[in-house]
């Protein structure tokens, strides 16, 4: 944490070599919440590049008091908000949604590596299904372990909404889930259980 | 479970209790509440089932690295972005300061120029006739910026904003002076390489 706040006073004062050690620090983070966010490869490169750049024009208003995550992931996620709302009347159906490409993580075997691209589908399908303002909480809830009152400083709401939010996302991520099983499409909670061999 | 899920809706009351135990911020009072009533409801006990698939499914997720050369890039559409502010901004300032010089070096054409042409007459004449002239057009020069600015005060005060005139003359007035520490620089330049020569 020490050797962060360091990294950001070199970077205050024009340190660009710093910063890109923050870089380093926070791109599958931020990464992660732009793929999740908006669903595909490119658009999640583009928006997590820009969310480091916003976050270098905007060092200054950072406060140390803050955690520096939170606030990063701050910027990401209502920049990804507003591309998401931008999009809002290209939508596209669940079928529809890219090709996950140019993902670098470990290579498990093939068989596992089935169950974990049904399993992303299916994660990816289901997060596509909810507005933006619900999907960031979710994911900030699941991915990065966060407090409520995390989530509520990254999304600039109070922990009251944030709940209320959360509740409401399960709500449909549950209805989601069972319109998918319903529907009989192969990215569902029950083809990943079945590929893992019962449920 | 599905289909109970969509038959019968879960109560109300235990639907948002649902979601705060699945993130431990249930009281245990009110989460053996919870536990007793998911016994005798159906529809409530098909949620929380469905909703404990999706927590496992979102839970066991993993974090989505970026491709390899992030870092570069991020650091090449840094460079390019500022390279490109810096250029906006500095086209700006030009076009922004020959605006304001436009009409200063205007309105004061009439005084400054015949002092310059006598600078510049002085810079070439042999060196007896210098002193003289040194002396007459300074002091030329001087009476003009002098007769210029007691009617630009005079001109302030009588107006009824003083002090926003007071300081846009004064603004043009600093202008005025760095254009002319400018123009005598080109000016002398070529002499003082002749004179190397």
């Amino acid at each position: 944490m020490e050797q962060e706040q360091v990294w950001i006073q070199q970077a205050l004062r024009g340190d660009k070599e710093a910063f890109t050690r923050l870089i380093e620090a926070y791109q599958t983070p931020v990464y992660n919440l732009a793929y999740r966010m908006l669903g595909n490869a490119q658009e999640a490169e583009d928006a997590a590049q820009e969310a480091f750049i916003r976050a270098y024009t905007r060092l200054r208003t950072y406060d140390p008091t803050r955690k520096f995550a939170s606030w990063l992931l701050s910027i990401a996620s209502h920049y990804c908000i507003d591309r998401l709302r931008r999009r809002r009347f290209n939508l596209i159906s669940l079928e529809e949604l890219p090709p996950w490409q140019g993902i670098a993580s470990e290579r498990p075997q093939p068989e596992e590596r089935l169950i974990e691209n049904q399993k992303r589908d299916a994660v990816q399908s289901l997060l596509a299904t909810l507005p933006p303002h619900y999907r960031a909480p979710i994911i900030l809830r699941y991915w990065y372990d966060f407090s409520y009152r995390e989530i509520a400083e990254v999304m600039n709401l109070t922990e009251s909404a944030i709940k209320s939010r959360l509740h409401r996302a399960r709500e449909m991520l549950v209805r989601a889930a069972s319109q998918a099983d319903e529907d009989k499409m192969p990215t569902t909670i029950g083809a990943v259980q079945t590929a893992r061999g019962g449920g | 479970m599905t289909s109970n899920v969509q038959a019968s809706k879960p109560c109300p009351q235990f639907s948002e209790q649902m979601s705060l135990a699945l993130d431990h911020q249930l009281g245990a009072a009110a989460e053996r509440d919870l536990r007793e009533h998911l016994r005798t409801c159906d529809a409530c006990q098909a949620q929380w089932d469905a909703l404990q698939r999706v927590e496992r499914l979102f839970t066991t997720a993993p974090l989505i690295s970026p491709p390899a050369g992030f870092t570069a890039r991020v650091s090449a559409r840094l460079v390019r972005r500022e390279s490109r502010q810096h250029i906006v901004f500095g086209a700006l300032s030009l076009v922004v300061g020959a605006l304001i010089l436009v009409p200063v070096a205007l309105a004061s054409a009439g005084k400054i120029v015949r002092p310059l042409y006598s600078l510049y007459l002085l810079m070439t004449t042999p060196a007896a006739w210098r002193g003289l002239f040194v002396i007459t057009e300074l002091l030329s020069l001087v009476e003009s910026v002098l007769n210029a600015l007691r009617l630009t005060i005079v001109a302030c005060i009588r107006s009824p904003g003083v002090m926003v005139c007071l300081t846009y003359n004064l603004a043009v007035l600093v202008l005025t002076a760095l254009w002319l520490r400018v123009l005598i620089g080109r000016l002398l330049r070529p002499v003082s390489v002749l004179r190397q020569a």
